[in-house]
C-alpha cells in the first residue's frame, strides 16, 4: 500500500516535472550507479547521444525476502538533477540490515525489527557542489533503534568551499576546526578524545599554513613545528594524503618519527573523504559533480626549473630501468641457485644486491617525491641530504680488502659524480652509473642464465618423462593380465615405442630441438597410455559387437528363441582382418606421431561397426567377400583416419 | 502368457484316443494262448523335417522320410521300405502351442522278396496335429497329439483300400547337454515315447498299432539347421492277429531345417509373437 502510494506520488512528481519539457524522456527501470544497483525513476534528456538526467530523481532497492532469509543490502536515494548536475536537496540512505525473524502486526502492516548499519547523508547541492550544511552519519542499528553513532560529519559549504566551523566525529574522537571564507584552514583544529576533556591533538593553522602540531602523549606533550618561517613562498594545496606526506617529511626532518596513523586528525579527515567519495562516484555515474570537498591549506613552495625537470626525468628513467634489471636478477631462481655454487655468480649476485640497496633504494625514496608530485614543496638539497646523509655511494663497491677479482666492483665508464656535493646532477649521474652497471652485469649473465634455465627445463621435463613412463609401464603391466597373445604383443609394441622415443631423446645433444622432442615424447607417453587402454579394451569391444550383431530367431523344433549371428561378413572382416591388422600395427611398433591416429582409428572402427549393424549392408557384404586387404576393408566399411598414409 | 500347455485340452485328446479301441474281438484269426513276439526287424530311417515360415503365424510343414528295412538279402541298412511325404500348413498360436493340418502320401515298397505282388503301392492320409511345449528349467517337454485318417492297401493286385484312424500321442523331452539353453553349437539329448493306437472296421483285436521308445542325440548347427540321430525300439499288434506283436529296432537320422524367406522388415517384429 505504502509502496503503491510512493510509486503514485513519484509518478505525479515526474509527470509534473516533465510537462512542458521538450525532448525529455522518462527512465524507469534497473540502473547501476556508484556501485548501487536498483530501480531508478527519473527524467532525462538526450544531448549529443548522452542521456543527461534532468528533474526529480529516485533510486531504491530493498528486498524483504532477503532480509527475512539472511540480510538485505538496501538503499534509497532521492534528489534532483538540473542539466546533469545534482542540485537542491538530496537525501541518501543505505546500509545492510538483518532481522531476527520475529514480526508484529501494527495497524495494517507487518512490522519486523532490523539490526545492522545505516548510512545517512543529506544536504543541498548547487551545480554539483555541496552548498549549505551537509551531514553524513553512520549509525549502528539494533532492533530498529540507533544504538551507536559510528561516524558523523557536519560541514558547511558555499558552492563547494567549506565554510566556518565543521565537526567530524567517530565513535571515540571528535575533530572541530574552522575555515576562512576562501576555504583555507585557519586557527586551531582540535581533536578531543571522548575520554578526555583536554584536546589530544591540535593543529595550528595561519591562513592555511600549518605552523605547529601539539599532541599529548604518554611521554608528555609534544610541540612539533611544521612550516613555520621556512620559505618566503607558499602555495595552496588540498589537504590530502600527499599534503600529509609533506607534513610527515618536515616532521621527520626534525628527527620526529611520526606515522600518519598516529595522527588522529588525518584519520578522521580520510574517513570523511572516503564517505564523500562514494557519493561523488554515484553522482558522476549519473551526471556531473564535484562533490569531494577541498579543504585548502598552504605549503612552502620550491618550484622546479626546466633543468631540474629534465634531470628528474632522466634520473627516473635510469632508476626504472636499473630497478627492473636488479629486481629481475634478484628474483631469478637460477641466479639465486647459481650464486650458491659458483663464486663468480656469487660475486655478481652481491654486486647486484649492493647496487640495489645502496644506489636504487634511496633513489626510489627520492623519486617518490616527484612521483607523488610533492617535490616542489620540499627543498631538493635538504631532501637529498636527508636521504643520503653520508653522501652518495662510491662508484667502487668494495667487498673485501684482498686483491682478487671478486674483491670489488667498479664499472669502467666516463660517468663521474661528486659523492659529497649532493645535487640533482650528482643524483642523476649516480642513477646512470647504477643503471649501466646493472645492464653490464645482466649482459654478462645472460648466456649463463639462459643455460641454467635450460638445465632447469631439462630436469623438469625429465622428471615428468620418468613419471609418465612409470605410469605407462604400470598400466600396461596390469592391462596385460589375462589377455590374448596378440594383445600382449601389441602392448609390448607400445612399450617398444616408448623405449624408442626415450632412447632417441637420450641420444640427442642438448639443444632447443631436444627440448622440443622431449615435450613431444611426453605427450607421446600420455597418448601411448590411451592407446594401451584402447588395445586392452578390444576383447570387451569385440564382445559388444558380437552381441550387437545378433538377431533373435524362432526355432520351431525346440520352440525357443535363439540368437543368430547376422552380417557375418562384416563381423568376420572386423574380427579376422581389421583387429589383427591394427594389433600388428601397434606391435610393429607404431611411431610416436601416429599413436593418436591409431587410437582414434581403433575407436572409430568400433563406432562404425556399431553403426553398420543398423544400416543396409547387402552391397557392402558382397564386396567384403574374400577381401583380405585390411586397408581396403577399412575403406569399404567407411572408416576414416588412415595411419598408413602417414608412413612409419 | 496364456500359451502354456492346458491340462483339460490334453485330457480330451487322450479320451478320444483311447475310447474307440475298446470292446472288439477277432473272429477269423484265432488268438494264440499267449502273446507271440516276432523277431525284431532292423530298420534305418533318414528323415528330413522342414518348417518354412510363410507369414507371421503360418508355416509350411514339409517332411520327407526315407525308410529302409533289412531283408534276408540286404542286412543292416536294408532296402527301401517307404518313401514318405508329409505336408501341412501349421499355425503358430504362441510359443507354446501350434497346430497343423495336411496330407500324407506314403509310397510303400514291397520288401517281401518272395512276393509276386505289386512292388509299389501308395497310401493316403489326412492328418492334424496339436503340439504343446513346456519349459522346465533348461529342459523342454513337448506333448504331441497327432490324428491321422488313413487309406491303405495291400500289395496284392486289385486289393481294396482299407480305412483306419490313427490316434497318436507322443511325449518328448529335449535337454541341452553342453549349454544351459538351446542355441547354436548345442548338443541335446531327446528321449521320447509315442503311443499309436488305431481304430476302424478292419481293426478288430489290434488297437495298439505301435509303441515307440526313442532316444536321440541332436546338435544345433544354427537356429535354422539341426541334425540328430538316435535309436528307436518299437512294438505293436499286427492287424491280422492281435496276439502277435511285431518288433523293430530302428536307427533314425534327422535333419531339421527352418528357412525363413520373408523380408527382414516383416520378420523382425514377429519373432516374439504376442509377448
Amino acid at each position: 500500500m505504502k509502496n503503491l502510494l510512493k510509486s503514485f506520488l513519484t509518478y505525479l512528481l515526474l509527470l509534473c516535472c516533465t510537462i512542458g519539457m521538450a525532448q525529455t524522456q522518462l527512465f524507469s527501470g534497473k540502473r547501476t550507479a556508484g556501485g548501487f544497483t536498483g530501480t531508478a525513476e527519473y527524467p532525462y534528456k538526450m544531448v549529443d547521444g548522452d542521456s543527461i538526467p534532468d528533474g526529480a530523481f529516485l533510486m531504491y532497492k530493498s528486498n524483504v525476502n532477503a532480509l527475512l532469509k539472511e540480510k538485505d543490502s538496501f538503499f534509497s536515494f532521492s534528489g534532483k538533477f538540473i542539466e546533469g548536475y545534482p542540485a537542491g536537496f538530496w537525501k541518501f540512505q543505505f546500509g545492510e540490515f538483518s532481522s531476527n525473524n520475529s514480526s508484529q502486526v501494527v495497524g495494517f502492516q507487518y512490522r519486523v525489527n532490523v539490526s545492522g548499519i545505516q548510512n545517512d547523508a543529506f544536504g543541498n547541492l548547487s551545480n554539483g557542489k555541496p552548498d549549505g550544511d551537509w551531514t553524513y552519519k553512520i549509525s549502528r542499528i539494533e532492533n530498529s533503534e540507533i544504538s551507536e553513532v559510528l561516524f558523523q560529519s557536519k560541514i558547511s559549504y558555499d558552492e563547494g568551499i567549506p565554510q566556518k566551523s565543521f565537526q567530524i566525529e567517530n565513535d571515540s574522537t571528535t575533530l572541530i576546526g574552522r575555515f576562512l571564507r576562501d576555504g583555507f584552514a585557519h586557527d586551531v583544529w582540535v581533536v578531543y578524545s571522548d575520554a578526555e576533556s583536554e584536546p589530544s591533538e591540535s593543529w595550528h593553522f595561519t591562513n592555511g599554513l600549518l605552523e605547529k602540531i601539539e599532541k599529548t602523549s604518554p611521554y608528555g606533550n609534544l610541540t612539533l613545528k611544521v612550516f613555520n618561517g621556512l620559505s618566503d613562498r607558499n602555495t595552496s594545496v588540498v589537504l590530502d594524503e600527499s599534503y600529509l606526506k609533506v607534513v610527515r617529511w618536515y616532521l621527520n626532518k626534525q628527527q620526529v618519527e611520526i606515522e600518519p596513523k598516529n595522527l588522529v586528525m588525518y584519520q578522521l579527515l580520510q574517513q570523511n573523504a572516503a564517505q564523500y567519495k562514494s557519493l561523488d562516484d554515484f553522482f558522476n555515474d549519473l551526471g556531473k559533480s564535484e562533490f569531494i570537498p577541498s579543504f585548502k591549506v598552504s605549503v612552502p613552495f620550491y618550484p622546479l626549473d626546466s633543468l631540474e625537470i629534465a634531470q628528474l626525468k632522466a634520473t627516473t628513467e635510469a632508476y626504472k630501468s636499473g630497478n627492473e634489471i636488479s629486481s629481475e636478477l634478484l628474483e631469478n631462481p637460477q641466479f639465486g641457485l647459481l650464486s650458491h655454487s659458483n663464486p663468480q655468480a656469487q660475486y655478481y649476485y652481491n654486486v647486484v644486491e649492493r647496487l640495489h640497496q645502496d644506489f636504487l633504494e634511496p633513489l626510489g625514496t627520492f623519486l617518490e617525491f616527484d612521483d607523488k608530485e610533492i617535490i616542489e614543496f620540499v627543498s631538493r638539497t635538504e631532501l637529498a641530504s636527508q636521504i643520503w646523509p653520508n653522501g652518495l655511494p662510491q662508484k667502487r663497491i668494495q667487498f673485501s680488502e684482498t686483491n682478487d677479482a671478486y674483491a670489488s666492483w667498479e664499472l669502467e665508464s666516463s660517468i663521474s659524480y661528486d659523492t659529497q656535493e649532493v645535487d640533482m646532477d650528482a643524483v642523476q649521474q649516480m642513477a646512470l652509473y647504477a643503471q649501466k652497471s646493472l645492464d653490464t652485469i645482466s649482459k654478462d649473465l645472460s648466456d649463463w642464465l639462459r643455460e641454467a634455465k635450460q638445465q632447469q627445463q631439462y630436469s623438469d621435463l625429465e622428471a615428468q618423462l620418468v613419471k609418465e613412463t612409470k605410469i605407462l609401464e604400470k598400466n600396461i603391466d596390469s592391462l596385460a593380465i589375462g589377455k590374448s597373445i596378440d594383445i600382449k604383443r601389441a602392448l609390448d609394441g607400445i612399450l617398444e615405442t616408448k623405449e624408442n622415443a626415450l632412447k632417441t631423446y637420450a641420444e640427442m645433444t642438448e639443444s632447443d630441438a631436444k627440448l622440443e622432442y622431449g615435450q613431444m615424447t611426453l605427450s607421446c607417453l600420455k597418448n601411448l597410455g590411451k592407446l594401451a587402454l584402447e588395445v586392452a579394451k578390444l576383447p570387451e569391444k569385440e564382445l559388444i559387437i558380437q552381441e550387437k550383431y545378433q538377431d533373435a530367431v524362432w526355432n520351431p523344433f525346440t520352440a525357443t528363441i535363439m540368437d543368430e549371428a547376422v552380417k557375418k561378413r562384416i563381423t568376420s572382416a572386423y574380427k579376422n582382418v581389421i583387429v589383427p591388422y591394427l594389433l600388428t600395427k601397434v606391435a610393429e611398433p607404431v611411431a610416436c606421431k601416429n599413436v593418436s591416429n591409431l587410437t582414434l582409428l581403433l575407436d572409430n572402427t568400433h563406432n562404425r561397426l556399431l553403426e553398420l549393424r543398423d544400416e543396409s549392408t547387402k552391397k557392402l557384404e558382397r564386396k567384403l567377400k574374400k577381401e583380405q586387404d585390411p586397408e581396403t576393408v577399412l575403406e569399404l566399411l567407411g572408416i576414416v583416419s588412415n595411419p598408413k598414409t602417414e608412413g612409419q | 502368457m496364456n500359451n502354456f500347455f492346458r491340462f483339460p485340452e490334453i485330457m480330451v485328446f487322450l479320451i478320444l484316443l483311447c475310447g474307440p479301441s475298446m470292446g472288439f474281438a477277432q473272429e477269423e484269426n484265432i488268438l494264440p494262448e499267449e502273446s507271440e513276439f516276432k523277431d525284431p526287424v532292423g530298420r534305418v530311417w533318414f528323415n528330413t523335417y522342414g518348417n518354412i515360415r510363410i507369414s507371421k503365424r503360418l508355416f509350411w510343414d514339409a517332411q520327407t522320410h526315407f525308410r529302409f528295412e533289412e531283408t534276408e538279402n540286404t542286412p543292416f541298412i536294408g532296402q527301401i521300405g517307404q518313401i514318405y511325404n508329409r505336408h501341412a500348413i501349421g499355425y503358430i498360436h504362441s510359443k507354446r502351442f501350434n497346430v497343423s493340418l495336411g496330407g500324407v502320401l506314403r509310397v510303400n515298397f514291397n520288401t517281401d522278396e518272395s512276393s509276386e505282388d505289386r512292388n509299389v503301392v501308395p497310401e493316403w492320409r489326412i492328418w492334424h496335429q496339436y503340439q504343446f511345449a513346456m519349459p522346465l528349467g533348461s529342459t523342454m517337454f513337448y506333448h504331441r497329439i497327432r490324428i491321422e485318417h488313413r487309406w491303405s492297401q495291400g500289395f496284392a493286385e486289385n486289393s481294396n483300400y482299407i480305412f483306419r484312424n490313427r490316434w497318436r500321442y507322443m511325449l518328448r523331452a529335449k535337454t541341452p547337454l553342453n549349454n544351459y539353453k538351446f542355441e547354436p553349437s548345442t548338443f541335446y539329448i531327446s528321449p521320447e515315447a509315442e503311443l499309436i493306437m488305431q481304430s476302424g472296421k478292419p481293426v478288430v483285436a489290434s488297437p495298439l498299432e505301435d509303441l515307440r521308445l526313442t532316444t536321440t542325440l541332436g546338435y544345433i548347427i544354427t537356429p535354422r539347421l539341426t541334425v540328430a540321430g538316435g535309436l528307436m525300439y518299437s512294438t505293436g499288434q499286427s492287424l491280422e492277429n492281435g496276439g502277435i506283436y511285431k518288433q523293430n529296432w530302428t536307427f533314425r537320422f534327422h535333419m531339421y531345417f527352418s528357412p525363413d524367406f520373408r523380408k527382414v522388415k516383416n520378420k523382425l517384429p514377429s519373432i516374439h509373437f504376442d509377448d
